[in-house]
């Protein structure tokens, strides 16, 4: 019994170093079909499984500045427009998440934060412009409240720290008032 | 006896004679003082510019008469131009005034007016210097608008650039870009003045020229009415489509200038053919063009103002080009194009034809939004007083701001919108003469409420053809930012905003001098393909050698 579960065990052990060491050599394949790829793609040189996952969804950002952002309040609509900056050559997606906040008379509250995975195509400098429209569900707003938005790069949406207002980075929202009009 | 006679006779002739003499000496003294003083008051009197009747600026304007006289100009058209006279906006307190309620304005001729005294080597009067409209003359970086909002707002706050203890905030719209293809179909009505005030080479040949521009960025779709008016009026081109160039060059190339000034008959003849033609949500306008002398009748302005308001209410828009010097009528045409929902441009050479009337047509002739209105609300924690820098002849009641029977301004395809509030932060004293200290109402400054939150801008505004309006709302924080970190659209805002404080000679212009108008224009103008910037920098240096 003894051999048998030692030989499971050496078995599983050379099992797991094998794939372990096979991440060095196998890229994983994606779906080319939501890619367009500006450059030919080249097989990615060896890297460790973690740091490779690090690199590819965080600092692929280097700046994200909005231009504008629209919520009406009426149909629950965002329409945003920003700008991004790479900073990796071969970016497959980025991931951005937008922190939104609410000011009144006692200061200031966290309202929600909506992420968004995209693939924006960078033009020869590094830089992409987008507009993103989207449906979200806000806590309610008070009408006497002005919403703020703090934009982030490279989010990950299980970041266990809850946002904090970046005051120097935020961002005034126009909202089209519902009980205003 | 005779010769005692004689002599008698002989020392009363040598009398009367130095008498004589005398006389002529005197008079002689007298006509040349009266010479000199006239040249010497040339460039300094301000009061000549005052909001009086056009009867009494015809007699008291004697020394822009004697410039153009000695430039051969029409010896008839000697009076002066004529300007509202303008009583700037103070500073008001946030704890008496929170509200601050004005309409927009896209007007820029007051930008092309000063820059054409300048380049006459002249400085501008100080009622011709509308700060706002020399602000709007340019474009700024504003991004476009999403959601389906017409114009995008863009806010912005940094340290005052000529008083470092103020801030200035930046409010600016940008209308949505229309491709001429995407334009609904005019119907244009051409009233040009052809009276004899108008035979000079920068008045009717500059007209032509611009309307050529104009009728060349027209389709088959649109269509144009030519109606001229001098002693009589007349439809000298009916209603035709646009593509009849031809057509319609040869009606233009064929006036003439000559005769008195007889506006009313003109304006409703151009009314009748443009609602003759009327195209249902279409752009239906009026475009007068003159150099102001816009002669009516001294009883009959009223009734022009209220005829062109109705017809605005039945869809007939109203644009009004200026040209030319000597007698024009800035107060008027503005007044008309401010009613009629139209914008006021002066074309003072090829170059602003080509701007006004060329790369800008669509903004005059596709409303993408009317009666705007903004309303800002300041917070007293962090805001003492506020001042708003020009606008003063577009001044709401707060209560109109919510009713949607006010008129207000209207913002065309691309046209962009700037306005700025000088603000005096919190903790420190608002200059307000001949006014005490409130007693009960005392703010203290609070760090929590809104903290940080200088004020809210709300914006109303009406789809082109709903009675409706909408409303927007943006709030403003505080980052403490300076004039030199601030974005490029709020340094050349503030250096054209400082450069009309200097040419106005205002009471609030604190420290504004050339250079420093000059350094900020340097330091934000970017690119400039178009070359505007670097010509405002120039006009700056021709102000400082004239001042």
């Amino acid at each position: 019994m003894i051999k048998h579960l030692t030989g499971f065990v050496i078995f599983s052990f050379i099992v797991g170093i094998s794939a372990f060491i096979a991440c060095f050599f196998y890229e994983i394949p994606s779906s080319e079909s939501v890619f367009v790829a500006q450059e030919p793609i080249r097989v990615s040189s060896k890297r460790s499984c973690g740091k490779y996952k690090k690199k590819h969804k965080r600092g692929a950002l280097t700046d994200l500045k909005l231009k504008q952002a629209v919520f009406n309040l009426k149909t629950k609509q965002l329409d945003t427009n920003f700008v991004m900056k790479r900073k990796n050559q071969y970016t497959k997606g980025v991931s951005i998440g937008l922190h939104f906040f609410a000011k009144n008379a006692s200061g200031t509250r966290y309202v929600a934060t909506i992420k968004f995975d995209l693939i924006p195509v960078f033009d020869d400098y590094g830089v992409a412009e987008q507009d993103i429209s989207s449906p979200v569900w806000f806590n309610s707003l008070e009408d006497y409240e002005n919403v703020y938005v703090v934009p982030e790069a490279n989010y990950l949406q299980n970041e266990s720290n809850a946002p904090v207002f970046d005051e120097a980075n935020a961002f005034s929202v126009i909202t089209i008032g519902k009980n205003l009009d | 006896m005779r010769n005692r006679k004689s002599k008698v006779r002989s020392e009363k002739v040598d009398v009367r004679s130095l008498i004589f003499c005398a006389v002529l000496l005197f008079g002689a003294l007298i006509f040349a003082s009266c010479s000199t003083q006239s040249s010497d008051q040339a460039y300094s009197s301000n009061d000549v510019y005052s909001k009086r009747s056009p009867a009494q600026d015809m007699s008291s304007n004697s020394n822009m008469a004697t410039r153009l006289e000695v430039e051969g100009f029409d010896e008839q058209k000697t009076d002066a131009e004529r300007y509202a006279e303008i009583e700037e906006n103070p500073f008001l307190e946030t704890s008496r005034a929170p509200l601050s309620t004005f309409s927009i304005d896209v007007d820029t001729a007051s930008y092309a007016n000063v820059r054409r005294y300048l380049n006459d080597g002249m400085m501008p009067p100080k009622d011709a210097v509308r700060i706002e409209e020399l602000v709007n003359y340019f474009e700024y970086d504003y991004p476009q608008p999403v959601g389906g909002v017409p114009f995008s707002v863009n806010t912005e706050v940094a340290s005052c650039p000529w008083n470092a203890k103020n801030k200035l905030v930046q409010i600016g719209l940008q209308g949505k870009k229309v491709s001429l293809d995407n334009v609904p179909p005019s119907n244009l009505v051409f009233l040009l003045d052809v009276s004899g005030s108008m035979n000079d080479p920068r008045k009717l040949p500059l007209l032509k020229n611009s309307l050529e521009i104009l009728v060349n960025q027209l389709t088959a779709k649109d269509r144009v009415a030519i109606v001229v008016y001098a002693g009589s009026s007349g439809l000298v081109l009916p209603s035709t489509t646009a593509n009849n160039r031809g057509e319609i060059m040869n009606a233009l190339n064929n006036l003439e200038a000559g005769g008195s000034t007889n506006g009313g008959e003109g304006i409703g003849l151009a009314y009748k053919t443009a609602q003759d033609n009327f195209i249902r949500n279409g752009n239906n306008r009026v475009i007068l063009a003159t150099d102001g002398d816009f002669n009516v009748g001294l009883s009959s302005d009223e009734q022009l103002v209220k005829m062109i308001e109705s017809k605005r209410q039945s869809g007939i828009f109203l644009s009004v080009l200026g040209f030319g010097t000597g007698n024009l009528n800035d107060s008027m045409m503005e007044k008309l194009a401010d009613k009629g929902n139209g914008n006021y441009a002066y074309i003072d050479s090829q170059t602003e034809a080509l701007k006004a009337v060329g790369e800008q047509v669509a903004g005059t002739l596709y409303t993408i939004a009317k009666d705007v209105k903004i309303q800002v609300e300041f917070n007293p924690a962090k805001v003492a007083g506020y001042r708003l820098i020009g606008y003063e002849n577009r001044l709401l009641a707060d209560k109109d701001f919510n009713d949607d029977t006010k008129d207000a301004g209207e913002i065309g395809a691309g046209h962009t919108v700037t306005a700025l509030y000088e603000i005096v932060p919190a903790g420190q004293k608002v200059s307000n003469p001949g006014v005490d200290d409130l007693k009960y109402s005392k703010v203290q400054p609070s760090g929590e409420s809104f903290n940080n939150e200088l004020l809210t801008v709300k914006l109303r505004y009406k789809e082109p053809n709903e009675t409706k309006s909408k409303l927007l709302k943006q709030g403003l924080l505080d980052k403490n930012n300076s004039i030199q970190t601030a974005s490029n659209n709020l340094k050349f805002a503030a250096s054209v905003a400082q450069f009309g404080l200097i040419l106005r000679d205002s009471r609030y212009k604190e420290n504004s001098n050339f250079e420093n108008v000059v350094s900020l224009a340097n330091s934000a103008k970017g690119s400039d393909l178009k070359n505007y910037k670097n010509e405002f920098i120039d006009l700056v240096g021709k102000a400082r050698r004239l001042k």
